[in-house]
């Protein structure tokens, strides 16, 4: 436990960063919900 | 009095550094991972249906769009959808349509909002109007609804499936679910803006985009950010709801459409079937104030001319939510109702068959639309 605490940001870190990469990576490639009509069909 | 050098510690060799170094990069990884996994059950725990922690591909594509069919006898979930299919690749339970002439068959066409995207298939309009008929017909008859809806459909793959399968069921009733889909030059300039407005999109290949729609945690945080422009998005529909009614009525994409909605009721006529079309609404011409109506006039005056019944469902919605205020869309979804939404398409189809003599009329039920 000490261990995780003494290196906490080393955990929480990389998932903030990756959320806020994906985020980006949604909102740059989504453009507009009108998409939603466009389907995905394997 | 002691010396100084007695306190102060060793210095830690390099490689004790290295390994503490790999053993944090080592637990950062783990816990991206972990992350990754948790979102994604959870993300999945959020779509409708039972849980499962991949996407199953549940199409037989042939090479044109409108050939895509269901894979028959297919369970599994799909673009954040359950997916159900009978044996004869239509959504819903195996029936045995074998059955008496005390029967009140209806068909349903259409696209993705016919086949229910991202609720359960006992919420899809059409089963919904399946309990809604048997509930209205007499001890001893039965209603059976065939959902023969499928994503990305247009009325040329409706028409095929009519073929294919529908008059085989000898339906009372074929209902066509219209949606933008079916306007000419609708999803091009859909396509066109949204690539427009992305240029990541742009240098993206498709091969890597569509692996990340397997992934519900992707969809859940597009859906976020779908319904973070929502106003954004409103204003483009109604942009591009104004173009697709500017197309001339000669022109040659009217033209296809009106000859498959001809054909469609053609077909329908000839097994002793009555034909009428359901138009669709998206998000835009229920929660703005005024909205363009040049395509639904347009669609519900080739249904004039052709004699068939036309149900104007941006018309029901807009109702609904003036008095009722509940939102009739999947979040993040501009255009797929959601299932209170086809609550209201089932009811309005279910007033339908009364005024078409399908059912007994009532002086009022309880599926008349609040005032």
């Amino acid at each position: 436990m000490k261990f995780l605490r003494d290196n906490w940001l080393w955990i929480v870190g990389p998932i903030v960063l990756l959320a806020l990469l994906v985020a980006l990576f949604v909102a740059m490639t989504s453009g507009s919900g009108l998409e939603n009509n466009t389907y995905d069909l394997g | 009095m002691s010396s100084s050098s007695d306190s102060t510690p060793a210095p830690a060799s390099p490689a004790a550094g290295r390994t503490s170094l790999r053993v944090r990069l080592l637990l950062s990884l783990s816990s991206v991972l972990a992350f990754v996994l948790l979102g994604e059950c959870v993300a999945r725990v959020r779509e409708p249906g039972p849980f499962s922690l991949v996407d199953t591909n549940p199409y037989l594509t042939g090479e044109k769009s409108h050939e895509v069919r269901h894979r028959p006898g297919f369970e599994g979930r799909w673009d954040s959808t359950w997916y159900r299919i009978n044996g004869r690749g239509m959504r819903g339970p195996d029936i045995d349509w074998s059955l008496g002439d005390e029967e009140l068959r209806v068909v349903c066409l259409g696209d993705s909002c016919t086949f229910g995207k991202g609720v359960l298939e006992e919420a899809s309009w059409p089963r919904q109007l399946e309990r809604l008929l048997q509930e209205a017909l007499p001890e001893g008859q039965r209603a059976r609804v065939a959902n023969l809806g499928i994503n990305g459909g247009d009325a040329t793959s409706a028409h095929e499936l009519l073929r294919e399968q529908g008059l085989a069921l000898r339906p009372d009733l074929v209902v066509y679910g219209a949606n933008v889909n079916d306007f000419p030059n609708a999803v091009e300039a859909v396509n066109q803006k949204v690539f427009n407005e992305a240029p990541l999109k742009r240098l993206i290949p498709q091969g890597i985009l569509d692996p990340l729609n397997r992934s519900a945690l992707y969809r859940w945080a597009r859906s976020l950010y779908y319904q973070s422009r929502r106003a954004q998005d409103w204003a483009a529909a109604e942009a591009l709801a104004a173009s697709m009614g500017e197309a001339p009525a000669e022109s040659p994409a009217w033209a296809r459409q009106r000859a498959r909605v001809e054909a469609i009721q053609r077909d329908a006529l000839a097994a002793g079937a009555r034909c009428a079309i359901v138009l669709f609404p998206y998000e835009s011409q229920i929660y703005l104030d005024s909205y363009d109506t040049s395509a639904i006039e347009r669609l519900a005056a080739l249904c004039a001319e052709l004699e068939i019944p036309f149900i104007d469902l941006a018309e029901v919605f807009r109702e609904h939510f003036r008095s009722a205020g509940e939102d009739l869309f999947i979040p993040g979804d501009r255009y797929h109702p959601n299932a209170g939404g086809y609550t209201l398409v089932a009811r309005a189809l279910l007033r339908l068959a009364r005024t078409e003599g399908l059912l007994e009329a009532e002086e009022s039920s309880a599926e008349d639309p609040p005032r």
